[in-house]
């Protein structure tokens, strides 16, 4: 019992970067501290593995992520079995969130690409908890107009951008959630979320390659020039990263 | 996961000497499916190549099974004669290849042509056994 209460008042550490430094997902740290306490018994944290589909397409939402770590996609599929990712969602976002307002069943499916850490919390106590703690309730829709934004983007960028720019941004997006120049990304992974075959996202490694930017082997990205990729990756990577800095800046942490 | 575990195939992509090699390969049902995946590879690696302001018509994909034996070749120009854009008259090559493919067609013709009588003598056999059987077994 004791051991249980110490492990959850770790975990709350944890999620609220405070007394220990680790990962915490940014949407938790806009809660306060009593808020969180009150949700804390129903998260429970998990590993996310590579290729772990956390929801399927067009299927219940179960339970609702908040990574902690690792990089996950929201992809739509085709009859076809085609896909392209909608969003790139890591720390700094909320899977299954959409749940609060009544959507039964995810309309997308999101696929983890680097593996990690969530909080994961069942989706009718989320949905409760979102009832009760008001604030919890005002984070979640800011994230989801901020979801909006930027699927948004997102389909535009894949509209107009080259491959190039797109996988550039994608680098880039992995590089800011993994908190490393290295990132374990596979050419599947790359070529779902380019909507692409794998030899183009060959071509397109080798190019970046070639220009000195990134390294590539066998699923490793080495990011070797951050200035010059970002000139290579489209304006898409400024304005999706500005517009989470914004959202995020509506609930900065408030002590009182 | 009780999916059948399928045959893996690797597209590598071939300028000249140099090559872009295919670590990793693709997971695929069959021969066919390989020659499609291969296909709208190609078909998708020119509008990638061109935005990379590189030209696709010295490109080839060469497509290994999973002893990294070749299987075929596909120049990325064919996919422009598929489309009926280009077409240029049979090499030598092909014209033997649809010869020795028409004269075993023949071959096979005449074969089914023999089988189908050696069947019929057969059932006419049959047929006059068992009305011979049926003669006998008649009561007089």
């Amino acid at each position: 019992m004791n051991t249980e209460i110490s492990k959850r008042s770790d975990d709350i550490a944890l999620v609220r970067g405070e007394t220990r430094p680790g990962p915490i997902n940014r949407w938790m740290q806009a809660l306060r501290l009593e808020d969180l306490a009150r949700l804390q018994p129903y998260l429970r944290k998990v590993a996310i593995s590579r290729g772990q589909v956390l929801q399927e397409a067009q299927s219940p939402i179960r339970s609702v992520y908040f990574p902690l770590s690792g990089m996950v996609a929201l992809m739509t599929v085709m009859r076809t079995g085609e896909m392209i990712d909608t969003a790139i969602i890591g720390s700094n976002g909320i899977i299954g969130s959409s749940i609060v307002d009544g959507s039964r069943n995810s309309f997308s499916q999101a696929v983890v690409h680097i593996p990690g850490e969530a909080l994961r919390i069942e989706s009718a106590n989320f949905v409760s908890a979102c009832r009760d703690i008001e604030r919890l309730h005002g984070v979640v829709k800011r994230f989801e107009s901020l979801l909006l934004i930027k699927t948004q983007q997102n389909a535009a960028c894949h509209g107009l951008h080259d491959i190039s720019a797109r996988f550039a941004r994608r680098i880039l997006h992995a590089e800011d959630l993994v908190g490393s120049s290295t990132i374990d990304l596979t050419q599947d992974a790359v070529s779902q979320m380019l909507g692409v075959r794998r030899t183009s996202v060959s071509v397109v490694a080798q190019t970046l390659q070639q220009a000195g930017l990134i390294g590539y082997s066998r699923g490793h990205i080495r990011v070797l020039d951050r200035a010059r990729l970002e000139q290579s990756a489209c304006e898409c990577y400024g304005v999706i990263r500005d517009e989470i800095k914004k959202a995020l800046a509506t609930f900065a942490y408030d002590p009182s | 996961m009780d999916a059948k575990i399928m045959p893996r195939f690797y597209f590598h992509l071939q300028r000249g000497a140099e090559s872009l090699q295919d670590e990793d390969g693709t997971e695929l049902p069959h021969w066919e499916a390989a020659y499609l995946h291969a296909f709208e590879s190609a078909r998708e690696l020119w509008s990638i190549l061109l935005e990379e302001r590189q030209d696709p018509t010295v490109l080839t994909l060469l497509v290994m099974d999973e002893d990294r034996q070749l299987l075929f070749t596909l120049p990325l120009v064919e996919v422009l004669e598929a489309a009926g854009r280009r077409r240029e008259k049979p090499t030598l090559e092909a014209k033997a290849e649809a010869s020795a493919l028409l004269s075993k067609n023949r071959e096979l013709r005449a074969y089914i042509v023999v089988q189908t009588q050696a069947v019929q003598e057969q059932l006419s056999h049959t047929l006059d056994l068992l009305s011979r059987l049926r003669d006998r077994g008649e009561p007089t």
